[in-house]
Parts: C-alpha cells; structure tokens; sequence
C-alpha cells in the first residue's frame, strides 16, 4: 500500500522545521509562544511550566532523574520537541554534561503573558460600526461554500474548463503539488490532485496552508510573517469583526488570499472595511488532524453497488465520479453506482481503494453511520478484490545467475544473498539463483571474492 | 583469481553455445543476466506463457520458466505484458452504455 505524502501532521511540525533565526523572530510574538506552548506533549508543556521561574540552566540529569523508567520514551520525546523547536536551548559544560535553559525570549514572553493575560494587536470592532454581522450559521454556511468554490475550480481546471476568477498564485499554489502541468498542454490532474480530494477538510486546509507558506519565498514575502499571521489570527474570535487597518500591508493581501479560501469573511461598511474569521481560520493551530467534529455524511451505498449522494453540491458530484459511475441527478440527490470500470478508472489516476473506502466511511449518510458497518462490506471487499486483482502480476527488476562451479559456491551466494535482502527464488538443484537489481553490484563484489 | 561475467540483456542460449568448452576450473564463472523476475497466480502465468508463444520467434521474452507461478523475462516487456493484461481484461468486462 503506497503512502500518501501529501498529509503533514499539523501546522506545528512546520514551525519547528524553520531555521533557528527565523524561530527566535517568531517568538517575538506573545501569541505565537502561547500557540507553540499548546502543541506540545503534555509532558513537555509540563517542563516548560516548570522551568518558567528558572533563570540557570537544568542539568538534563536532573531532568532523567523525575522520570520512572517506563516513561523514558516519553521524556525522549518531550525533549526532543523542546530542542527542535528551541524552546530549550542546549549546553554542554565542560564535564561533558548537558543542561537546558528555556529560550529567554519565549520564557520572557510566557512570564508577561500569565501576569498580564494576552490581549490581542488589535480588537473587535464595536457594533455600532459594522452594520450587520453574519450569524454563526451564516458564517460557516460561508466558509463551506468558499471552500468547495475553491475545490471544484481545482476539478474544473483539471478538465479544462475556464477559471472563476480566483487569485492566480493560489491556483498556482496547489496546482504546483497537485496538477501535473507539461507546455502547451493544459493542467492534469497529478496523483496527489486526485488523492487530496478524498481527503478530509482539515487535511486539505492543512495542505493548502503549507504550500502557501512555502511558496510565499517565491512571491518575495517573508514565510515567518505569514506565519506569525496565521497564528496570530487563531487566536481571534470567531465571528467577530476586526478592522483591517489593523494590518500590515503584508497581512492585508494574505487576508484577501485567505478570503477567497474561506478562511476569512470580508465586509465593507461605509468608510471602514473589516474581516470575520471563520471556523476554518480558528481551528488553524489546534493540531489540525484531531479535529473531530465533522460534517454531516451524504452518502448511502448499498449492498448492489448503487450509491445514493443526498448533496446539491456539484464538488461533491465531480468528487464521486473520480471512482464512481453517475447516472443521473436530481435536484437534491446524485445516484451511480460503484462498478468495476469507475474504479479501473479511480485505480489509474492513482488512487487507491483504501482511500476511496475511507472516504465513503467518512461521509457515511447519518442513517447509516450509526450502523456497522456503515459501508456494506461486501462492498468495501470487493474494492479491494478489485484493486489486488490490478496486481496479479508482480515485476521485480533482479538478475538471474546460473553456471555456479560448485555447490558451495551457489549456497554461499544464496545466504549472502538472503543476508543482503535480495534474495527472490532458487533452484538448488540447477543451481540458478535469482536477485534483486539492486543488490546486483554486492553480488558481483561477493562472487569476485570467492576464489 | 577469479571473475564474473556479466552479459546484461544478452539471452542465454549465448553461453550455452560458446561457453562450455570453455570453461577452465581455475575461474569462478558465475554467468548473470538482466531481467524481470516475475511472480503472479497460475492462470496469470499461462496468460503469459500464450501471449509469449503467440509472438514470432525473434520477440519472445520468457528466459526462464521457474515454476508454475514464476518465471524470468528480459528486462524490457514489463510495459508490454501490463498493457496486454488490461486489454485482456477489458475484452472480459461489459460496460452498460450511458
């Protein structure tokens, strides 16, 4: 089973990959250090507390020594996470010993931080100015519907279609990673394109957050600022208004970026203009992959293969069609059903039938979800007899060696052969041996030695 | 002393005509040849051994056959047999018209 590249684990593990001087900017930011605080393990939150008030530096020994042997790994963890991001800094004295130290700025910034409580660089607007807020409902309804807008023009743009108008460097963003894009050609659909669509919201958001970030080099921004922005903007209130001469010239163009993702609502009143954040933008630094609320399920399989899509949505109808035959549709309701050709054709752009089961267990329709299994199974196996039955056949590139001398010989080359993990069939009786490619040139060194 | 002789995507029967006579004890020679090992169910293996009878002489590219379910082919063909595989396999499928 190929993994999928594609998923990173949150937003923090991003962060502790910067270079060392670009962290230490980051800490500036009070917002950022609480948002770097709450990623961590617990028991690494635990030490960061406890050396709040420290100003020397702790022997690590000292550390080791709080810990019961069986949660060793645990620390090790811990540690290691507090170093990458260089929340401890690392000495080693003359006796060869090791001690940590929390980083000053970041301890400063936590120290301020629980005396004074965090206050925001800029608050919400009052009432009296914004006119009318959207409701929570309304909001969400929003971030949904800018967020699908977003997904089909990636489908649509794949077949060709003519682009709605959304930023060109966003598209480039994802088509960058997701489309596979030859001269003269129009954009494909890579791979990964296909495998992000079955992925969940958060997954994707995820995604497409982090190919912003890094491809913000190329548009000459500073990806810490961009950083710092995101973080900072979890920390507003969802549904609030906030007033966009708050922001830096580089804040004010990635908010309109994020508008278009649904991450942020703008709005104009009459002199002043301000921006909402939507759930999306505020679940941004919660370690995005534990998200567990999700949205309500659509889909009804059944066990002949019909499936049933109660959604209007046409993202949700290109979605289906990666894998799934559609017959026709009516107004609230999409129906196909699941056969052997719709998924040849999902299996040759690359998708694989976990991904396609996972995806019909995730939007299980509410009336089946409760049920177990919410996908009949012998649907679920069928896609699976179907996708092994792809690869019947298995090619491994090797190197076929016959004319041993002697039986000696040809056994020593088979446990060498077995040592190096190359080895793929004998017939001890002809003595033929076959081996992996790879492993070829150690054969040929092996052999050599031989006299 | 002693050497390998590496012969890559030189078939076989190359060796077997030349090669015995001669063969001298003082040297290892070990003979390789490059290719694709092949591993797959047995009525996979048969489709495989009639596609490659159907072929004129000069193209045929099982090597080896190993076993029922193995067999060693020259290096070039994964493409070829893949391909006849899923045409093998759409012939033996109907799709309901739209």
């Amino acid at each position: 089973m190929p993994q999928v590249k594609i998923i990173a684990k949150n937003f923090m593990d991003m962060v502790a990959a910067l270079p060392a001087m670009k962290l230490d900017k980051l800490y500036d930011n009070a917002f950022i250090c609480e948002a770097v605080l709450r990623s961590l393990p617990p028991l690494a939150k635990k030490y960061v507390m406890q050396m709040l008030y420290i100003d020397v530096s702790v022997t690590a020994k000292s550390l080791e020594e709080q810990v019961l042997p069986d949660g060793f790994s645990k620390h090790k963890v811990a540690i290691d996470r507090l170093l990458q991001l260089r929340i401890f800094v690392q000495s080693i004295d003359r006796k060869r010993e090791t001690s940590y130290k929390l980083n000053p700025k970041f301890q400063d910034n936590l120290q301020k931080y629980l005396v004074y409580g965090g206050s925001l660089p800029r608050e919400p607007m009052p009432t009296n100015i914004t006119v009318r807020l959207p409701s929570p409902e309304e909001l969400e309804a929003y971030a949904v519907d800018q967020w699908e807008n977003f997904l089909l023009q990636l489908v649509t743009s794949a077949q060709g279609e003519k682009q709605m108008g959304f930023s060109s460097h966003l598209l480039k963003n994802f088509q960058r990673g997701l489309m596979s894009s030859r001269e003269n050609e129009s954009p494909k659909m890579s791979e990964h394109g296909f495998q992000f669509l079955l992925m969940d919201t958060n997954a994707q958001l995820w995604y497409i957050i982090r190919e912003y970030i890094s491809s913000a080099q190329d548009r000459g921004l500073d990806p810490t600022d961009l950083i710092s922005f995101l973080l900072e903007l979890s920390f507003h209130v969802m549904g609030e208004a906030y007033n966009m001469n708050s922001l830096t010239e580089v804040q004010t163009s990635a908010v309109k970026d994020l508008a278009d993702l649904g991450l942020v609502k703008l709005q104009q009143g009459r002199k002043e203009s301000w921006f909402i954040p939507t759930k999306l933008a505020t679940n941004l630094s919660v370690s995005l992959s534990d998200t567990s609320a999700r949205k309500q399920g659509f889909v009804v399989i059944e066990t002949n293969f019909r499936m049933y899509a109660y959604s209007s949505s046409k993202l949700h109808c290109e979605i289906l069609r990666l894998f799934a035959r559609v017959e026709y549709q009516l107004p609230n309701l999409i129906v196909g059903a699941i056969t052997k050709e719709s998924l040849y054709n999902a299996f040759e752009n690359g998708i694989t039938g976990e991904q396609i089961i996972s995806f019909l267990q995730l939007n299980a329709h509410p009336r089946v979800a409760e049920k177990i299994p919410s996908v009949p199974e012998n649907v679920t196996d069928q896609i699976r007899l179907w996708e092994t039955d792809r690869n019947r056949v298995e090619m491994i590139p090797s190197h076929f060696y016959d004319d041993f001398p002697s039986k000696d010989v040809f056994e020593a080359a088979c446990d060498y052969a077995r040592e190096i993990g190359g080895f793929l069939w004998e017939d001890s009786n002809k003595m033929r041996l076959i081996v992996r490619g790879e492993a070829h040139q150690d054969m040929r060194d092996f052999l050599r030695r031989q006299k | 002393m002693s050497w390998l002789k590496n012969f890559e995507n030189e078939s076989i029967s190359f060796w077997e005509g030349s090669g015995n006579g001669k063969r001298q004890a003082l040297y290892i020679m070990v003979n390789a040849t490059k290719g694709l090992f092949i591993s797959c169910d047995v009525p996979m293996a048969q489709f495989i051994v009639s596609y490659n009878a159907s072929l004129p002489a000069s193209q045929r590219f099982i090597l080896h056959m190993l076993d029922s379910t193995h067999m060693f082919v020259q290096p070039h063909v994964a493409e070829m047999i893949r391909s006849r595989i899923s045409e093998f396999r759409d012939q033996n499928t109907y799709e309901k018209p739209a």
